[in-house]
């Protein structure tokens, strides 16, 4: 029994060690060669968003305010004038449809601007979409969709032409055919969303909606069976775009299926769909652009066209290995556009390498910033650290103190030396205790104030505003002064530019600093409120929160935004807080912004009315830090992390991602040449809407920054030396006190007294 | 040889992390330098420890006899009566209202301008011999802790009241009714056969009331964040607290000294039940 009892024993153990022997070790794998590599196909002059392909590999490149142009197998293009551009009465092509030949059909909005009656049908649906039709030889007819099985008003989204020339197209909730010669509609099945592709396949049409595939016989005129798999596929993959398209390989029917998460196959009639391309390592995976137009190639590669001009060609690289030996993995809260190109970018630049781009709250789910900072540190309490870390809206003294990040002098010491960084904006990071850089702003947001020069001339303290806004309201009684609608809208715009001078260097509040701040913003929110009755703060509310507040944007970010608040044409308020988010569309925001408002105030000498500055508040000098990068000490790949910190800190990376991406605000760049650059370039899309009418009536189509403001504009970069960084402890209570201070539970003195309290306990920690 | 099995699971999922915390206790966290005993000497030293550590003790020390006197004083009226099913499943609706509800119902009740100072206040206006009622921000006062206090009983009384019930029914009823023919009064009865005989109970029912101490954590986060008034911060705030400032070597410091003071409240438990 007892010998039994130890051969048990012994075998028990040998299990266990066996079990655990592979735990944690790591093995020298052969990768196989070979995946699917992506280049850029140079378009020709225009803004293209759309690719019709042909079957003999030429296609039709057309954008929504771009004329249609031809593009041979061979690259070389011209443009087919069909003479639609011309049309004056086409205010928005919202659709097209291209055929094969280059017949094509359009679906526009009526231009009902300043034609009351008709923009009134247009809002309640009384009239809908015009829609037009272009044959081959570029003879153009109106189309007027009529018959049984169409309803009056509904509006055709999507269009698309069989290879015999036949017109398709679809409605929220049906597929048509349409008679492109007398525009008589027949509607062959309802779906349940909007159809956004269709593919032909001998008699049968595969329409497909973001949740399903509708397989449809042309011949027969009947619906045919469904596909689970492909159903599946959909629902799960559309999100961001997903295109189609049909080949022929090995006397096969593929359907190819291009998303964000890879390139897919399908056999015609099968039940499997398989990845041929991994989205991470192609432009598909690129989550700034949606791909488009999808095009089978003869030589086995495929075309790619994505939103925002820009077209790859995927190829098979038979001398890349199937997946990267080596893997960068970068870290953020949130997602980040700056950081997910400078990952393609590094990509292209090292195949070896796989850059895993991980963000805590992706948005798809409702992890709050609290749990994503749990699992990041769950995950560092692992050992699973990422290589490099964006530390907005973390708390980097922190994460330095406790040894996760790595110090960063020796990598920024060059570009300091260079004089290729603002000094003072780097500098503005180091922690004091240490003496030590751990991170590094890309980008960063300036506090700006712009309004009537009566009111603020010269002047931009804190009391200087409420001074100011105290001028506004003699003279204008009625009416909001700031572009606040409700209390926090005050506290978000005035804090970032006082929060800094609340903590002293030992981290001790300053309970007067923080009296003061609320007695300021209180007269501030109060000056505002004097303005308007109970009813007509109200419709203030409710007005701006209707047509300006777009769902995904805050409210207090639309008050920071200059350039958003031009676009919205505001020009009901008599001061502006925000910061200068971009380079050069902000400094066009700051005119068009000045033009609606003296336009508003019916002012003729706009120059002499208006007035923008720094705006100091509290702390002066003030910069708001965004995409702060950090490198992790424990990073699996400390070389490639560094390699990677200076592809972020380069000319090319910093002036493309402006080149890609005018129009979006990641902030002014800390690198001197390259915001020089971004300055002057001539590129018509950085002004293109920033046109404006100013009060005397004149026409600006586009605005350039003079060297009078360029160098005001690079003055106060030099300047900016006290950091902001949202998301602390302090500005949160500060904050959720504020409302209450502002709403008159608490005094200032009270709101002071509590946020003190609420630290202390933090302080303690 | 049998508890080898068992044995090895508790190995593995308790007592080696334990051992692991034990070494970290000992540890810094990042870079995993040996401090001897500092994390301890911190943790012992730190303001918001002690403040975490009384406010714990006031909560367990109001809430557990409030909680389970309550109960048992609900359960011995309700023990003879008709409707009783009715009225203990009626009382356990608090346990099934989902912690998110409970808040917001929460916030409705006490919040500034909530149903509470509403009331007060009419009542104080309507009756002028009274002084005049100004609104209180209960969550930011002392009465945070009340608030709390409430919201536990408001909770868990159901659950307990079936507990001293389940108790209750498995008395002998003959000794009761032998000890009323024999003229003993309800104070007699209570004293000498229920109370005696619900020892069992009070043991269980005490357990979990602690347990429930512990647990109700999560709704006095959702309505006070994380850093909620002083009177209601509590060791799980803290210990929460500083695993997002990546305070490791103190939390392993902390849960090493609260194990061990459990322990010994256990065995000093064990020792009074022997």
């Amino acid at each position: 029994m007892k010998k039994k009892v130890r051969v048990l024993l012994f075998i028990m153990v040998c299990v266990m060690c066996a079990a655990f022997s592979g735990c944690g070790g790591s093995q020298e794998e052969e990768i196989p060669m070979g995946r699917y590599a992506d280049r850029e196909v140079k378009l020709p002059p225009g803004t293209f968003d759309y690719m019709h392909p042909c079957p003999d590999g030429s296609y039709y490149l057309y954008g929504l305010d771009t004329e249609l142009t031809y593009v041979d197998a061979q690259g070389g293009s011209k443009a087919k004038d069909r003479g639609w551009e011309k049309n004056a009465n086409i205010h928005v092509k919202y659709e097209v449809g291209v055929a094969d030949n280059g017949a094509a059909v359009f679906a526009y909005a009526p231009r009902f601007w300043n034609d009351e009656e008709l923009e009134a049908r247009w809002l309640s649906g009384d009239i809908c979409y015009l829609y037009f039709y272009v044959d081959e030889k570029g003879e153009k007819h109106a189309l007027e969709p009529h018959g049984e099985g169409y309803q009056k008003g509904t509006n055709l989204n999507t269009f698309a032409f069989s290879p015999e020339g036949e017109l398709y197209a679809a409605s929220d909730h049906a597929v048509y055919r349409v008679n492109v010669e007398t525009g008589e509609v027949e509607s062959l099945f309802a779906t349940e969303k909007q159809v956004k592709s269709m593919v032909f396949m001998g008699d049968v049409m595969l329409a497909a909606d973001d949740g399903k595939a509708y397989f449809y016989d042309r011949a027969e005129g009947k619906l045919l069976d469904g596909n689970g798999a492909l159903d599946v596929f959909l629902s799960s993959h559309s999100s961001g775009g997903l295109v189609m398209a049909l080949g022929d390989r090995e006397n096969e029917q593929i359907l190819y299926m291009g998303c964000r998460t890879g390139l897919y196959r399908y056999i015609w009639g099968g039940s499997v769909i398989e990845q041929i391309a991994d989205g991470q390592m192609t432009a598909l995976g690129d989550t700034q652009r949606s791909p488009r137009a999808l095009q089978v190639l003869d030589n086995g590669a495929f075309r790619v066209m994505f939103s925002g001009n820009y077209m790859v060609e995927m190829y098979y690289d038979e001398t890349l290995p199937a997946r990267p030996a080596k893997e960068l993995t970068v870290y953020s809260l949130e997602e980040n556009g700056w950081i997910r190109y400078a990952g393609q970018l590094f990509q292209k630049e090292h195949p070896d390498v796989l850059v895993r781009y991980e963000t805590g709250m992706d948005g798809d789910n409702a992890v709050s910033r609290e749990d994503a900072l749990r699992n990041l540190n769950t995950r560092l309490l692992a050992g699973d650290v990422p290589d490099v870390i964006v530390m907005d809206q973390m708390d980097i003294e922190q994460y330095a103190d406790k040894g996760v990040l790595r110090e960063l002098d020796g990598i920024l010491q060059p570009y300091l030396d260079d004089g290729i960084l603002y000094q003072n904006i780097v500098e503005g990071m180091r922690m004091t205790e240490k003496n030590k850089i751990y991170s590094v702003p890309m980008m960063v947001y300036l506090p700006l104030w712009l309004g009537e020069k009566m009111y603020l001339d010269g002047e931009d303290s804190l009391e200087d505003i409420v001074a100011g806004m105290e001028k506004a309201r003699q003279k204008h009684p009625e009416g909001a002064i700031l572009y606040t609608l409700y209390p926090k809208d005050v506290l978000l715009q005035t804090m970032p530019v006082c929060l800094p001078a609340w903590t002293g260097e030992d981290g001790s509040l300053d309970v007067e600093k923080l009296t003061a701040y609320y007695q300021a913003v209180r007269r501030m929110w109060e000056i505002d409120c004097a303005g308007f009755d109970d009813a007509g703060r109200e419709a203030w509310q409710k007005n701006n929160m209707e047509w300006y507040a777009p769902e995904d944007m805050d409210m207090a970010d639309i008050g920071f935004n200059f350039q958003y608040a031009a676009q919205q044409n505001f020009g009901e308020t008599w001061l502006q807080l925000g910061f200068l988010m971009t380079p050069q569309v902000g400094m066009t925001g700051i005119h068009v912004t000045k033009a609606n408002m003296a336009a508003d105030w019916q002012e003729k000498e706009l120059e002499d009315t208006v007035t923008y500055d720094a705006y100091t508040g509290q702390a002066g000098n003030v910069y708001w830090a965004r995409t702060i990068v950090g490198l992790c000490e424990q990073g699996k790949e400390p070389k490639l992390a560094e390699e990677y910190m200076n592809l972020l800190l380069s000319d090319p990376m910093m002036r493309k991602w402006w080149l890609d991406k005018p129009r979006n605000h990641s902030g002014l760049t800390i690198r001197k040449d390259s915001l020089g650059d971004i300055l002057d370039i001539d590129n018509i899309e950085f002004g293109q809407t920033m046109g404006f009418k100013d009060p005397t009536g004149v026409n600006h189509p586009n605005f350039w920054p003079t060297e009078e403001e360029k160098q005001w504009l690079y003055q106060m970069m030099e300047d900016a030396s006290c950091c902001y960084r949202p998301g602390t402890m302090l500005e949160e209570c500060a904050m959720e006190v504020g409302v209450r201070v502002l709403e008159g539970e608490l005094t200032p003195e009270e709101g002071a007294k509590e946020v003190e309290r609420k630290m202390a306990i933090a302080m303690e920690e | 040889m049998f508890l080898l099995p068992g044995f090895s699971g508790v190995m593995v999922f308790y007592l080696l992390p334990f051992l692991e915390v034990v070494r970290r206790s000992f540890l810094k966290s990042g870079n995993s330098a040996f401090v001897g005993i500092e994390n301890y000497r911190t943790v012992w030293g730190n303001g918001a420890f002690v403040l975490a550590v009384r406010n714990t003790f006031l909560y367990m020390a109001v809430g557990v006899p409030l909680l389970m006197g309550i109960s048992l004083i609900l359960s011995l009226l309700l023990r003879n009566l008709l409707l009783r099913r009715r009225l203990v499943s009626a009382m356990l609706l608090p346990m099934a209202v989902p912690a998110a509800v409970m808040v917001l119902t929460l916030q409705i009740l006490i919040d500034r301008q909530g149903v509470i100072n509403g009331v007060l206040t009419k009542v104080s206006e309507q009756m002028a011999a009274l002084p005049a009622f100004a609104a209180i921000d209960y969550l930011n006062t002392e009465w945070a802790l009340v608030v709390v206090v409430c919201s536990f009983l408001w909770k868990n009384t159901g659950y307990m009241v079936i507990l001293w019930l389940a108790g209750l029914a498995a008395l002998p009823k003959e000794v009761e009714e032998a000890a009323q023919v024999d003229g003993a009064n309800r104070w007699q009865n209570w004293h000498y056969i229920i109370r005696p005989g619900l020892s069992g109970s009070f043991f269980t029912v005490g357990m979990l009331s602690v347990l429930q101490i512990f647990k109700s954590y999560r709704e006095v986060w959702m309505v006070a964040g994380s850093y909620p008034q002083e009177h209601i911060y509590f060791l799980q705030h803290l210990l929460q607290n500083w695993y997002l400032k990546l305070e490791f070597d103190r939390m392993a410091a902390l849960t090493v000294i609260m194990s061990l003071v459990l322990l010994i409240v256990c065995l000093l438990l064990q020792k009074r039940l022997e």
